[in-house]
This record gives C-alpha cells, sequence and structure tokens, in this order.
C-alpha cells in the first residue's frame, strides 16, 4: 500500500480500528467487560480517545476512555481495571458469608471509575447503603465487611 | 459447649470461595478413623454435577450462614474461556490435571470446540484466572513451545 506520512507511525505499525470493532474488551483480571461498538476520536488533535463498549444485548453501552485502557492488541482491548458499573446486580455477601442482597446501584466519583458507595437491595429489607471503604473485595459476589450491615 | 460447632451446623450449610462464588452446600462431613479429627467436607454442587470433597486445609471458618473456604477451588476453571496476552480466543478447558491432589492446576486442557483434538497448555503460562482464563504467552509461542 502506498503511503503518506512525514512523522507518524507506518501504517504496519497501527491498528485498523475497523477490525477492532466487535473486538472482546478485557480486563487486567480475567474478566470480559463486553465488546467494542464504536471508537471515539478527539475532533481537534485526532487522538484516540476512548470506546464504546457493550456487553450483553439487554444492557445499555457504556464509554470507557483511553484513562483505562492498557493497550491493544489486534484480538482485544485490555482495560487497567474492572469497570465499576458492571457491579451492578452483583450478589452481595458480609466477610462471614451472609446474602445481604444485591447491588442495585453503583455510586461513582463523578464518571471516573472510582466507587463512592454502592446500593444494596434485598427482598426483605430496605434499601442499604454501604459505603466503599466497607468493601473488602469483589470477585463473583461483593464481600462487604461485616460491620457494613450491623453484624 | 459454646466453643464448639456440630455437624448440624456443617451440613446444609452454603459453601463459599475467596471469590463469593457459592459453590454448592455441604452434604457430607468427613473425620480421620484413626484420630477421629475433622479431616474433610462433602459438596453438593446440585443436580447433574459431581461433588467436591475439600480437605480441612482449604477451610476458613464455618459461621452461622455458610462454610468459607482460603481458596477458588480450580475445578471452577472447566468451561472458561481462554485467552493468550494478545487477547485471542483458543478455546476453553475441556479438563484440568491437578498437582497431586492438590488445589493446583498442573495443565489445562484445552478444546477449540467439542470435537476438535485437545491442547494441553502448562500451568506457568497462566496470567490470571476470572471469568476468563488469560496467558502469559502468545498462541504462536504456545504453538513453538509444544513443537
Amino acid at each position: 500500500m502506498e503511503q503518506i506520512n512525514k512523522t507518524g507511525l507506518l501504517v504496519e505499525q497501527t491498528i485498523d480500528t475497523h477490525k477492532l470493532i466487535g473486538a472482546r474488551v478485557l480486563s487486567g483480571q480475567g474478566n470480559i467487560a463486553g465488546r467494542v461498538k464504536k471508537i471515539q476520536v478527539n475532533p481537534q488533535t485526532l487522538d484516540f480517545e476512548g470506546i464504546v463498549v457493550k456487553r450483553h444485548f439487554w444492557e445499555l453501552s457504556y464509554y470507557i476512555s483511553k484513562d483505562y485502557i492498557q493497550r491493544i492488541s489486534k484480538d482485544a482491548v485490555f482495560l487497567t481495571a474492572e469497570p465499576s458499573i458492571l457491579l451492578k446486580f452483583k450478589r452481595v455477601i458480609t466477610e462471614y458469608g451472609k446474602i445481604v442482597g444485591w447491588a442495585t446501584q453503583v455510586k461513582r466519583n463523578g464518571i471516573t471509575n472510582d466507587i463512592e458507595y454502592i446500593i444494596v437491595r434485598s427482598l426483605l429489607s430496605k434499601p442499604k447503603q454501604i459505603d466503599v471503604k466497607k468493601i473488602k473485595s469483589i470477585g463473583t459476589s461483593i464481600i462487604v465487611k461485616n460491620d457494613a450491615v450491623g453484624e | 459447649m459454646s466453643e464448639f460447632i456440630t455437624s448440624e451446623d456443617v451440613l446444609g450449610k452454603d459453601v463459599i470461595d475467596t471469590e463469593g462464588s457459592f459453590i454448592g452446600v455441604v452434604d457430607k462431613v468427613f473425620l480421620d478413623k484413626q484420630t477421629l479429627e475433622f479431616s474433610a467436607i462433602s459438596v453438593d454442587k446440585g443436580l447433574f454435577v459431581s461433588g467436591l470433597t475439600i480437605g480441612r486445609e482449604y477451610i476458613d471458618k464455618v459461621t452461622k450462614y455458610a462454610v468459607l473456604l482460603t481458596i477458588v477451588p480450580v475445578h471452577n476453571v472447566r468451561g472458561k474461556q481462554v485467552f493468550d496476552c494478545d487477547g485471542k480466543l483458543l478455546g476453553f478447558v475441556y479438563d484440568i490435571i491437578l498437582v497431586d491432589q492438590k488445589n493446583t492446576v498442573n495443565t489445562l486442557i484445552v478444546k477449540t470446540n467439542a470435537f476438535s483434538k485437545k491442547t494441553h497448555i502448562d500451568a506457568q503460562y497462566i496470567k490470571e484466572v476470572g471469568e476468563a482464563i488469560m496467558l502469559n504467552v502468545t498462541h504462536q509461542q504456545l504453538q513453538n513451545v509444544s513443537k
């Protein structure tokens, strides 16, 4: 292919954005955050800015800025962190294994990925707000400290 | 007597791993025949799924709600997708080979589909295990190693 280029990367060193559409978005923890729906570019600088991701067909798409993108290969986009909005509907349990409920809302610090608190609902009790400091770990479930629910 | 628990406190309890996954329900408690010490639990994982026996060394505590483990049982990796370090999907975990009978993977046996041949991937190439398994090598590097 002919190239017209002054200081930019050679075309062989770049990634075809068209091929990235539909690529998987993977977190460093081995979780699948979704697939790339769109690639967003800064209209002034022409820099890559972020991606629009969709996980399941019944979920809304979400945007991840390049702040949270570690690298891009021809097969996938790798994130630096788990998107915190994906915590929604994860089960919440205490360190002692008591089921607290389901995370129905994740309140973030502005539009960053930093969690401030989660709202947990269950069938039998009122919604609870649990501060991020009370979250012990996040895996298949969100594990909270016992005193987060007054144990 | 309040510092003791009985079999009733254990049987029927949920078994939860360190990721917060519900593994199953305790359906048996094993005692050592010679020492009469608590040795292991048997976990019922549900209909049509074979159970699991977990040794006491992997049990963190028994609470009034659940039996909490110190591990994520490696058997859970069966069925998970496997990606190389470039995010290329290599297949799914068809089976695993453990180190002795410990909770440590020696080898992943990966297939691309139900009818494809099996590929053995040594545990040293596993970078991360989450919803999927991420390797620390590319597909090409794996193929070079197997040659």
